[in-house]
């Protein structure tokens, strides 16, 4: 198998982790939220959320196995550092300088919906809901500039 | 090519053209991956001075010939 064809199973493999990563996050931080919550949330809202946490974490495991499995089977010392070149290196680097100003943009709403409009926010769900933001924002930005260099 | 921010001109297509190799080639030959060069080659990417004079030395060319930063110093 060639490099490019290596790298288009690679960045087809990083899209299904992204989208269902995103999903799972998104499911669980709605969770945390609900279970965290002063007034006892509606049982088929709880139900439905966990039984969507459940699934998508299943799905997205798939695509993290997969993903490691794939980086580890690859042998070749030379096709491993070519698909971790220097333009890879630098759409890394871009993808978490904007996920960096992506949490802290949501740290700020946040602050913003505690402090002036007195929302109930458990903490464990902020939590969650920052790594969430995060990480879906990296892989979105660096999946977006990986694209835009195919063009 | 011209690069949009940095203004890096690179004659890299016409050297790769010139001496027969392909995008895939070229790339396996300075260690990186195909749409690395090609990024290079539309002026989106701007490489490193280690892969500039990887590129050069694939090329059988100096690094000058392959890329150069026109009007600069020119005052």
């Amino acid at each position: 198998m060639s490099l490019s064809e290596i790298q288009q199973q690679q960045r087809s493999t990083l899209i299904g982790y992204t989208a269902t990563y995103a999903v799972w996050g998104g499911a669980l931080t709605a969770l945390m939220a609900l279970i965290g919550a002063e007034a006892p949330p509606p049982r088929v809202a709880l139900l439905s959320t966990a039984i969507l946490t459940v699934v998508s974490g299943a799905i997205w495991a798939y695509f993290l196995i997969r993903l490691v499995w794939r980086a580890r089977s690859l042998k070749n010392a030379q096709m491993r550092h070519a698909l971790n070149d220097e333009r890879t290196q630098v759409n890394s680097t871009r993808a978490f300088a904007v996920s960096f100003w992506g949490v802290l943009a949501a740290a700020a709403v946040a602050v913003v919906a505690i402090v002036q409009f007195e929302m109930e926010l458990a903490p464990i769900a902020m939590a969650i809901g920052m790594i969430w933001i995060g990480v879906t924002v990296a892989l979105t930005a660096y999946l977006i500039f990986d694209g835009r260099d195919e063009a | 090519m011209r690069h949009e921010d940095t203004g890096l001109e690179n004659r890299l297509k016409i050297f790769r053209a010139k001496y027969g190799r392909s995008q895939e080639d070229l790339a396996t030959a300075v260690g990186v991956s195909r749409k690395t060069i090609n990024t290079i080659e539309r002026g989106k990417f701007t490489p490193s001075t280690v892969l500039a004079l990887k590129l050069a030395d694939a090329l059988g060319c100096r690094v000058e010939d392959l890329f150069s930063l026109n009007g600069f110093g020119e005052s």
